[in-house]
């Protein structure tokens, strides 16, 4: 009887302590909204991939970048490609939608609009000056007269076969004049697509 | 076959929240009142505490839960002290933007005593110390997993045949 007593002390003293508070406002933050931070991009048509940043923001109203747990679409992958926080045009120009997703349950868009490249420019090249490499400045002309944009992508380089392009950066390509000739072609392709073509024998003599 | 009803209070060990309120538990077991037992039982535990839910809604959701213990009692002639060891698992309704119901997985402890009313009944008191690892919380840039420690004292009665 002794050890029933026990027992049922015990009981009542869990009993007692159990009736205890109740939390009635949840200590966890819930997720409100995602959101691209820009809004209305621009890129280049031969710019390196543009970084961009997504901001969640929680019900208590604090902020986060998620930029890496969010889906990234392009509406147009003709136009541009989207992957994880960045963005790549695809085009010489065009307008499509960026779009930002979680399971389907918070999104976010922003339009996006690649700029389109007109002409190039090009530093003088010395066709006489054969075998001694030599160095031409590039840089693009865009439209809205956007002129002096480096050339970091999307833009392949090539040469006729009177001369050898031993380097290319974003603003600068060394090429080495391999014969006496009387005009060199320096050719740069666009996406595969679009050839802009530069004749130095007619811009330097 | 039997049923508890108890009360239990529950403190989360990352977070500060509680949590107190009823639970009833329907069992099954097959054993010997005297020596080992095997009980696989039913638990509906009530909710008045809003801990995961971030809506307006009063409370999270009721917890449904199933268990499987393990059981030694003592022969004492007019008592049978027990210990019981085991495991469950259950769920509950939460309101979240990203999750709406939450499981959880738990290992408890058990001591107690059955008292014999006649060869068919017997009143069982107990004392259960429950830890409970729920669901991890989905808030996109992180999951974050919540424990809680759950002191439950109950009263039950059983039928054995």
């Amino acid at each position: 009887m002794q050890y029933l007593k026990k027992i049922t002390f015990i009981c009542l003293c869990t009993l007692l302590i159990s009736c205890g508070d109740n939390t009635t406002v949840s200590p966890l933050k819930d997720v409100s909204s995602i959101s691209i931070d820009d809004t209305n991009i621009s890129i280049y048509a031969t710019q390196a991939a543009k970084t961009l940043t997504a901001t969640l923001t929680y019900n208590d109203g604090t902020t986060v970048n998620a930029s890496a747990d969010l889906l990234w679409a392009s509406s147009a992958s003709g136009v541009f490609n989207a992957s994880t926080a960045s963005i790549v045009a695809t085009s010489n120009g065009g307008d499509a939608n960026l779009s930002i997703d979680y399971k389907s349950t918070f999104n976010d868009f922003t339009a996006v609009h690649v700029k389109k490249l007109l002409t190039i420019n090009y530093s003088d090249l010395n066709i006489s000056d054969v075998g001694t490499p030599q160095t031409i400045y590039v840089s693009g002309n865009y439209e809205n007269n956007e002129t002096n944009i480096t050339m970091e992508n999307n833009i392949l380089w090539s040469v006729d076969s009177n001369a050898t392009i031993t380097d290319i950066n974003a603003t600068q390509i060394t090429l080495t004049v391999d014969y006496n000739v009387t005009s060199i072609e320096l050719r740069a392709t666009l996406f595969n697509a679009t050839i802009y073509a530069e004749d130095f024998n007619k811009t330097f003599n | 076959m039997g049923v508890n009803y108890g009360v239990f209070s529950e403190n989360f060990s990352d977070i500060d929240a509680k949590s107190s309120s009823d639970i009833v538990t329907l069992k099954i077991g097959y054993g010997d009142i005297k020596a080992y037992a095997v009980e696989f039982s039913f638990d509906y535990m009530q909710n008045n505490s809003k801990i995961f839910s971030s809506t307006d809604v009063s409370s999270d959701g009721d917890k449904i839960g199933f268990n499987i213990n393990l059981l030694k009692s003592f022969d004492l002639n007019y008592l049978y002290p027990f210990i019981k060891i085991g495991f469950g698992a259950g769920s509950l309704t939460i309101e979240r933007a990203l999750q709406d119901t939450l499981s959880y997985g738990s290992f408890q402890g058990s001591v107690g005593t059955y008292i014999p009313l006649s060869e068919s009944f017997d009143i069982e008191l107990g004392y259960e110390l429950r830890h409970t690892s729920y669901e991890s919380i989905n808030t996109v840039v992180a999951n974050t997993s919540y424990s809680s420690l759950i002191n439950i004292a109950y009263f039950g009665i059983n039928y054995r045949y």
